[in-house]
């Protein structure tokens, strides 16, 4: 598609325009800055019209009118602004649409006042001569939003149509589409545009210009990079924001424009956020304040067009032409992410981890749940299912409604309408039929994928679908048929796909990016010969399609390759087969991604009959298809990976396989065959534990990660459950060891204990759990009452460390030596085997993680000889949630002693000085502090939807939920994060909203503060000099000697600082929730939800503090790239108590103290300065730019 | 044996090889700071000014994570790091202002 006009066409005038003979306003904006007007409403009011002016009180209100009544002042205000510097004035006439003028009574005169507005605008351009000046024809939003339903598609085109005929004829030289607040809006008016220049067979630039809010979206909640996926395919000539907020809040919006955006950029930011004073609005941002604050955003932006909105008048632009009077532009180098888009958010097409999945199930052809509730009308069921399949990791949903006897057009719009609020993934419209691919991209206000083209009946009727894209903006998919049938081998495929291309691309002008190519898959199961090798032709088709036409995409409709299997066998295909088919390049997938197996979960015997039937590697005496039919049909059909997969082995090798896979179901019934064979104890001990131990054994070897290990766990408590009924009293007692295991005293992190309780208690051991914040007094009184061949302590903190090793000399103190194993991560073995070691008679072992706890309680049980515990280290922590890899392997029976050498050989003496206030004199001092919005502290519910945009998914999945241990190739962990991590997380974010799981409050606060030496005095008020408390800090003792008192101003400045404090929490219902689940055996859940527990506390420390950066207007820095923002990616730092720059966790109760946050939020302290609820974290904010993470 | 000089504070540092970057700075009191330790936090990044080679290479994790930063070809997460040979290190924490 022809990218951009950018002329404005000086031969043909319209009917009384007189565009002249100058260059084109984009010609130039290409080259320089272009100044537009400021603000008409504004300057309209300082006149303060009377009824009369309106020509009668019914028209009051309508400053679209004074075009025709007081045509003077019109003149007037765009004649200043000329004068004032600006290049290109806009027409009055933000509201002269027909929807708009008719609340007024007036429809019909929508043509002729913009006319008259054009026309008068043209006639002030036209009176000077001594520079070019243009006519910007302004089409505003009106007054209705279309994707909330308050008008329809065509009522709103005809409307636009008559404004942008009214200003074409009217002699404008550019169409202005302001003001937008909503997608579907902005392309109707497009449409509008581009018909009326059509008509009037002349072209003019289009501008596009939408309004972001404060709260980062458009009215209707669309992001700027779904504005930008939603207009990229039309031919505008520049993008851009106005109105709503003043320049600093456009930064960001306008920064990832600058960099994303393949057009001119246009920048008309209102005079600041308005201000309520004294009941009239008032804009804060003066013309010189205003002129600087644009022109840093266009210098460094690469913004082509400037001007102002709303507050803005002539001394604004006069001074801001002033401030970039030499027109120089910034520089920029835009890189668009092709993508397409919902109303919310929008989906990048050239993702890392292919493929993206494409949902089916909303589908008529393909679920049959879809068609009961389409039969039912029941169109907020079938919305359920879009929903439904959100949850199921779908990234694009596809839709159709096509069922016999039913009226196609009325169930997609009924079902459209509903759906496109609700669900923020972009929509593929699956339909043949033009009609309703038309009502459907009415209907849709981001960007869609019109799903599908082919060339069965020759190429008139793509052509028309390609005209729908074109005019509506969507991506299509092309499936390679033509004339002659569906395409079979590789080389017919890729020549449809070529001829489509030329049609698509070369006629269209639809981007390589938007156009979709499905080669075709048949099913493998039939063993019709003539399919036989049809996967090879369609993988390799994927291939050459890609490489023929650099750019272009691929999908499959992935489950037609097993038709005609069973369930299971089907599953296993499919996933197969799109392993290979991303290997040869696919991007898309129509598939549910929950259905999809990663290939190594496939034992390796069964992925060849696979691979074997998809690459038809047939031999004398072997058909895949026959081995593959021969090894599933015999069994009932089943979705389960061992039901049928393991029916053929050994009963003791199927228990052990259940345990190993998981699989707390289907345990069940083989049980019961094991039974009438086995004793319950032996079953438990011979084939159960085996299984154990094999996932033991994988999870060290990196083979298996923690959560799978836990589902293993939970296979194992449900079996053993299942078995102690037939137990007598004396077996089901047998246990192969106890343990007394607790946290120590003052640390309330337990989700490392637990995960030591649950392997070895499914592992055979007792384990007597007391439970978190354990002083020395309370583990010795249970450790005489359950006499346990061992004590495991637990704890997170480095204070828990200490109070390990002097709980041990208490022990030895009360003659006490039993052995005891210490885990948790800030411990190391060194510690654990020198100094704990030294202060205790019994003795101590050090457990990285819970297996090697299992390995150790072997040891001390006799189960195991003492050298067999040696450890090869994996790592589920024992306290510890974090992944530390490879430590040395030591032997716990024999501690090592030789550390391996560290030793600074030569330490320059840089150390930097300290200036007169004792602080660092690297630091800068700045003279102007921010000013907080106020003094004192604010507490907030914030919704968890809000919160979920900063959760650190990398951080979740890979650390908490430990998807990232062991070594995976980079195929084996895309996989896991695809197939397993994916789905999890989008399960459990719904589920924590729906039944309210986490239930987040902050509070937050602004005090005065200033610094001394190493101190920071917080004071009552900015005006008091009452100290409410002091805080003391480490300071660096080389380099640059920093401590974080130095980011605030020292007391002997005379300044007073601003500190920031914040508390957020998740709630004690999170607690609550998350012991429920530990109490009911649910292990991966309580797992899952307490990491993801934490990340969402972390994502409100995130987000608050971001807030505060708003507020005090430090926040131009912020990172664009997410994981920059979350490393640091902003000015100013937020500190924790208990990280090296600020060790002590006392300060915490300082803290807590000015924010009150105890009787505010309902979180408390321990005797050790910690949480409860534990899902809790707090801070200081410092603002100061330096201010960053450094160790003392 | 390897030699790693710190460029922030002009620390030398004589280690075995093999031994995590973690380990040696709980011992010689440099300036790196460290967050989770487990490479998903991006707050101990350093600069490899030279020596790149002699240091353990990245995981599946970090690549992942470095790639997803954006960060420099020389960039990596100090908590992943063994040293092999002699190196230069600049932590990345306070550096970048000055940039």
């Amino acid at each position: 598609m022809s990218k951009t006009i950018l002329k404005s066409n000086p031969g043909r005038p319209g009917i009384s325009g007189n565009r002249r003979n100058h260059p084109g306003f984009f010609e130039l904006a290409k080259h320089q800055i272009m100044f537009l007007d400021g603000g008409m409403g504004t300057q309209l009011q300082l006149r303060d019209p009377s009824p009369d002016d309106f020509g009668g009180a019914i028209y009051e209100g309508c400053n679209e009118i004074l075009c025709a009544t007081r045509p003077d002042w019109i003149r007037e205000i765009h004649a200043a602004y000329l004068d004032a510097g600006a290049d290109g004035i806009e027409t009055n006439t933000f509201g002269s649409n027909e929807i708009v003028l008719a609340e007024y009574g007036i429809p019909e005169r929508t043509y002729e006042l913009n006319v008259t507005a054009a026309q008068l605008a043209r006639e002030v351009c036209d009176s000077y001569t001594a520079r070019p000046t243009y006519v910007i024809g302004s089409i505003g939003p009106g007054t209705k939003l279309i994707t909330l339903g308050h008008v329809d598609y065509d009522t709103m085109l005809k409307s636009y149509r008559t404004q942008a005929l009214g200003l074409i004829d009217g002699g404008s030289d550019v169409l202005l589409i302001e003001t937008a607040q909503d997608i579907q809006q902005i392309k109707i008016a497009i449409r509008a545009c581009r018909e009326a220049m059509r008509e009037r067979k002349i072209e003019l630039p289009i501008m596009a210009q939408v309004t972001v809010e404060l709260t980062g979206s458009l009215l209707v909640g669309s992001d700027i990079q779904s504005a930008l996926a939603t207009l990229e395919m039309f031919p505008l000539a520049s993008l851009g924001l106005n109105c709503a907020t003043g320049p600093d809040e456009m930064r960001n919006h306008l920064q990832y424009l600058s960099q994303s955006a393949p057009f001119l950029l246009s920048c008309l930011p209102n005079a600041g956020l308005p201000e309520n004073v004294r009941g009239q609005t008032v804009y804060p941002l003066g013309p010189e304040m205003f002129a600087e604050k644009v022109a840093g955003l266009a210098r460094n932006h690469g913004v082509n067009i400037v001007g102002g909105c709303c507050g803005t008048t002539p001394d604004h632009i006069r001074a801001l032409s002033a401030a970039l009077s030499d027109r120089k532009l910034g520089e920029r180098e835009p890189r668009y992410e092709n993508a397409v888009s919902s109303l919310y958010n929008a989906q990048s097409l050239d993702i890392d981890v292919r493929p993206l999945y494409v949902g089916e199930r909303t589908n008529a052809n393909g679920s049959k749940l879809f068609r009961d509730k389409l039969k039912e009308n029941d169109y907020d069921g079938l919305v359920q299912i879009a929903k439904s399949q959100l949850k199921e990791g779908a990234h694009i949903l596809d839709c159709c409604t096509a069922y016999v006897s039913r009226n196609e057009v009325n169930d997609m719009r009924e079902f459209l309408q509903r759906t496109v609020t609700q669900v923020n993934i972009p929509i593929m419209v699956d339909s043949t039929e033009v009609p309703v691919i038309e009502e459907s991209l009415k209907i849709i206000p981001g960007k869609a994928i019109v799903n599908s083209i082919n060339l069965e009946d020759g190429e008139d009727r793509a052509r028309q679908v390609l005209e729908l894209c074109r005019t509506y903006g969507a991506a299509v998919v092309a499936l390679t048929i033509d004339e002659d049938g569906m395409a079979k081998t590789r080389e017919k495929k890729l020549a449809i796909a070529k001829r489509i291309f030329d049609i698509a691309h070369g006629e269209f002008g639809l981007k390589p990016g938007d156009i979709i190519f499905d080669p075709l898959t048949f099913t493998l199961g039939s063993g019709d010969q003539e399919f036989r090798s049809s996967a090879i032709e369609t993988l390799e088709a994927i291939r050459m399609i890609k490489e023929a036409m650099p750019g272009v995409k691929t999908i499959l409709g992935l489950s037609n390759v097993s038709f005609g299997l069973n369930p299971y066998p089907r599953r296993l295909l499919n996933s197969v087969m799109l392993y290979h088919a991303v290997e040869y390049g696919l991007d898309m997938a129509i598939s549910n991604a929950s259905k999809i197996l990663p290939v190594f979960k496939i034992p390796p015997e069964e992925r060849k009959i696979f691979d074997d039937l998809i690459f038809d590697r047939v031999a004398p005496g072997y058909d895949p298809l026959k081995e593959l039919l021969a090894r599933y049909t015999d069994k009932k059909a089943t979705l389960r990976v061992d039901a049928s997969e393991s029916a053929k082995l050994p009963l003791p090798q199927r228990l052990a396989n259940h345990i190993i896979d998981g699989e707390k179901l289907e345990i069940i019934p083989t049980l019961t065959l094991a039974l009438k064979e086995f004793r319950p104890l032996d079953i438990i001990n011979n084939f159960l534990l085996e299984g154990m131990r094999v996932v033991g054994e994988k999870f060290g070897a990196g083979e298996m990660q923690l959560p799978f290990v836990l589902e293993s766990a939970e296979a194992m408590k449900t079996a053993v459950a299942h078995l102690e009924p037939f137990m007598d009293k004396n077996e089901s007692g047998q246990k192969k060891g106890k343990i007394l295991l607790a946290t120590v005293k003052g640390d309330v992190h337990d989700i490392g204990k637990n995960l030591v309780d649950i392997i070895l208690t499914n592992n055979g051991f007792e384990v007597v759990n007391i439970g978190i914040k354990q002083p020395v007094e309370a583990i010795l009184q249970k450790y005489h009452e359950v006499k346990p061949d061992a004590i495991g302590l637990s704890g997170l903190l480095v204070k828990s460390t200490a109070i390990m090793r002097t709980d041990l000399e208490e022990m030895t103190h009360r003659n006490i030596t039993v052995p005891v194993i210490l885990g948790g991560a800030a411990l190391t073995r060194q510690f654990v085997e020198e100094d704990c070691q030294a202060g205790y008679r019994g003795k101590v072992y050090y457990a990285a993680d819970a297996f090697e706890g299992l390995r150790i309680m072997g040891q001390i049980t006799g189960q195991i000889a003492a050298n067999a515990a040696a450890t090869d280290n994996g790592s589920v922590a024992a306290g510890r949630v974090s992944t530390v890899k490879g430590n040395a392997t030591v032997n716990p029976a024999e501690p090592q002693s030789s550390r391996p050498r560290v030793r600074a050989v030569r330490r320059g003496s840089t150390a930097t000085e300290l200036t007169p206030a004792a602080q660092s004199s690297w630091v800068r001092r700045f003279k102007q502090i921010p000013a907080p919005p106020f003094w004192g502290t604010k507490v907030l519910e914030t919704p968890l939807s809000t919160l979920f945009t900063y959760l650190d998914e990398f951080a979740l999945v890979r650390t908490r939920w430990q998807f990232a241990k062991g070594e995976m190739s980079d195929e084996q962990f895309k996989n896991i994060l695809e197939s397993k991590a994916r789905p999890l997380l989008n399960s459990w974010r719904a589920r924590a909203e729906r039944e309210k799981l986490l239930q987040p409050k902050a509070v937050y606060g602004y005090f005065s503060c200033a610094a001394e030496g190493n101190q920071l005095h917080v004071y009552e008020a900015p005006d008091s000099d009452k100290i409410i408390t002091t805080f003391d800090f480490p300071r660096q003792r080389s380099a640059r000697r920093l401590c974080i008192s130095d980011f605030y101003a020292p007391v002997s400045s005379g300044q007073r600082d601003v500190i920031a404090m914040q508390v957020v929490t998740m709630g004690p219902a999170a607690s609550h929730f998350a012991n429920n689940l530990y109490s009911k055996n649910l292990y991966s859940d309580y797992f899952y939800f307490h990491g993801l527990g934490t990340e969402m506390a972390e994502a409100y420390a995130e987000w608050l503090h971001a807030l505060i950066r708003k507020e005090l207007k430090v926040h131009t820095r912020d990172s664009r790239n997410i994981r920059q923002l979350f490393s640091q990616g902003y000015q100013g730092s937020r500190y924790s108590f208990g990280y090296p720059a600020c060790p002590e966790l006392e300060d915490n109760a300082r803290l807590f103290k000015c924010l009150d946050a105890t009787s505010q939020i309902d979180v408390h302290l321990t005797e050790n300065f910690q949480m409860v609820p534990e899902q809790s974290t707090c801070a200081i904010v410092a603002w100061h730019p330096q201010a960053r993470y450094f160790a003392t | 044996m390897a030699l790693i000089y710190f460029t922030s504070e002009d620390l030398e540092v004589d280690v075995d090889e093999g031994i995590a970057l973690v380990d040696i700075a709980a011992e010689v009191d440099c300036d790196i700071t460290f967050g989770c330790k487990s490479g998903s936090c991006g707050t101990c990044r350093v600069r490899v000014v030279s020596g790149m080679d002699n240091l353990s290479p990245a995981a599946t994790e970090e690549r992942d994570f470095l790639q997803g930063f954006g960060a420099h070809p020389d960039e990596r997460l100090g908590c992943q790091l063994k040293i092999n040979g002699d190196c230069k290190i600049r932590y990345v924490g306070l550096d970048d202002l000055e940039d």
